[in-house]
């Protein structure tokens, strides 16, 4: 099991083109999972994470951990058999709830930016990376709604959760983009204004035009501007590792690969 | 946990339950800077999660039950999310009471059982694809067999191509399968076995030999069904049974 720090250029291991992983001899930095597709699973999600393991970093990235309301029974305790037999050297989850009354919403819902919940959510969070025992990342997500009761801006609620949780920011840098328009920002501003100095990792990803509201689908290529936006950060942050995240309409390994490599061109330009 | 989160999140219960509207959210919480409409949306969003997960689950049995009527299918979601509530953070977990609900639509005389049947046959396909090899096959877990009343492999087959749109239902043929996850490549694999090879299965499961073999099958004609099952990755080892 290949347990070594995680860097470069990863993309995720989605049903759709795990043979495919296996079969490439293209440059594959670290592979990202969905945490929940492989928690408490035998048979073969168990077989192609361990062969996946052998040769690439795995890091577990979670959408059920629901920080926001507070984990399901027994969740906790298969999120933290994963992430120790895949040794990772962290794992992450969203800013958000994703149940509600026991009942998975199989969304990432936004909470309102205010100080009782971000003293809420962040004591979540602390609780399970002390529970799982490894580093948590918090990414930011897109929300296409401001809840009501909020009391601050995005930026600085996201910055009070990490406060109060010591979490490290996964910075999805679509999700800025998506925010920034669909609330009237300009998203080089918008970015700027984070705790960027806490990321430890990056999401980038594709997004659609619904109405007049840009969606975080996850399912087109990355946008011209979310690059230069990943400039912009790559500038403030020096080299962090980044993540291409396509999770529908999956197209060949070798599409998302070749975003995989423009990344990489991108980082060394920016980084050196 | 404070009273005014815990209200957040009780009245945001109430809002995917379908109990309030986004109006009613923000008459109890106070008005949303983004405007009512936009807070509704996420209605809709995780409506669509819930379905999408579904369909993309049973894509087979949509477009099988889309031949029958336009809007079966939708009808039968809306029933099933109306009964039924995710609550397992592995999301196909929500589609395992689907098979059963479907089948007890069939029962009811609503539903053809080809749907049913065309669900069936995704769910066994999953629950095989998770089943961990023993040393012994497990009947019914990692290797299922099952009969159906229509050609649900073939169809299956065809509503995996992306835009696939079939104007007609499975052919009506019975149809037995053998559905596993090979030990040998790890890839699932849906097998019509002949008569030894299910004698040959039934043989390894139990470690007895047949008693009384079917006319025109001889023990050999199991053996060798036997070595062909280990070849393909069913079975672990040929035949060692107590005679």
């Amino acid at each position: 099991m290949i347990s070594a720090e995680v860097s470069g250029v990863g993309i995720g291991l989605r049903r759709e083109v795990q043979d495919a992983v296996l079969a490439t001899d293209r440059r594959i930095d670290w592979l990202e999972i969905i945490s929940e597709n492989f928690m408490a699973l035998t048979g073969r999600p168990r077989d192609v994470l361990s062969r996946c393991a052998a040769r690439w970093p795995i890091v577990p990235h979670g959408v059920a951990a629901s920080v926001g309301s507070g984990p399901r029974d027994g969740y906790v305790e298969a999120l933290t058999e994963l992430v120790v037999r895949l040794d990772a050297p962290f794992f992450s989850d969203h800013l958000c709830y994703s149940s509600l009354g026991g009942h998975e919403l199989f969304d990432l819902l936004p909470l309102p930016f205010s100080a009782e919940a971000a003293e809420f959510a962040g004591a979540q969070a602390k609780s399970l990376a002390a529970a799982v025992g490894r580093p948590l990342l918090l990414e930011n997500i897109s929300y296409y709604a401001e809840m009501p009761g909020a009391e601050m801006p995005e930026h600085a609620f996201i910055e009070c959760v990490l406060d109060i949780s010591g979490a490290s920011l996964l910075l999805d840098v679509n999700n800025v983009y998506v925010n920034a328009r669909n609330h009237g920002q300009e998203p080089d501003a918008a970015l700027l204004a984070l705790p960027l100095e806490r990321t430890r990792q990056i999401h980038l990803a594709g997004h659609v035009a619904e109405g007049d509201v840009l969606l975080d689908t996850h399912s087109r290529p990355i946008a011209d501007e979310v690059w230069a936006l990943y400039r912009l950060t790559l500038a403030r942050t020096g080299p962090v590792p980044t993540l291409i995240e396509w999770d529908q309409g999956i197209p060949s390994l070798d599409a998302i690969l070749d975003e995989a490599d423009r990344a990489r061109q991108i980082m060394k330009e920016v980084c050196g | 946990m404070s009273a005014r989160h815990a209200e957040f999140l009780a009245t945001m219960k109430g809002f995917f339950e379908g109990e309030i509207d986004a109006a009613g959210v923000e008459s109890r919480l106070g008005k949303s800077a983004s405007g009512t409409a936009r807070l509704a949306l996420y209605g809709d969003l995780v409506r669509r999660q819930r379905v999408g997960l579904l369909e993309h689950f049973f894509r087979a049995a949509r477009l099988a039950a889309e031949t029958l009527a336009r809007g079966t299918w939708t009808e039968l979601l809306a029933e099933y999310l109306r009964r039924h509530k995710p609550d397992h953070w592995e999301p196909n977990q929500f589609a395992a009471p689907m098979v059963a609900f479907l089948e007890q639509r069939v029962a009811d005389g609503m539903l053809p059982s080809f749907v049913f049947e065309l669900a069936d046959y995704a769910w066994i396909r999953y629950a095989a694809s998770l089943a961990p090899h023993g040393d012994i096959v497990a009947l019914g877990a990692d290797v299922v067999v099952r009969e159906y009343d229509h050609d649900v492999a073939a169809y299956a087959r065809e509503a995996e191509v992306v835009g696939a749109c079939p104007r007609d239902a499975p052919a009506r043929a019975t149809t037995v399968l053998l559905v596993c996850r090979s030990r040998v490549s790890g890839k699932l694999s849906a097998i019509r076995p002949s008569v030894a090879a299910l004698l040959a299965l039934g043989e390894h499961a139990t470690g007895i030999a047949t008693r009384a073999l079917p006319a025109g099958i001889s023990a050999d004609d199991v053996l060798a069904e036997s070595r062909a099952l280990v070849t393909l990755g069913v079975l672990p080892r040929p035949r060692d049974v107590a005679p």
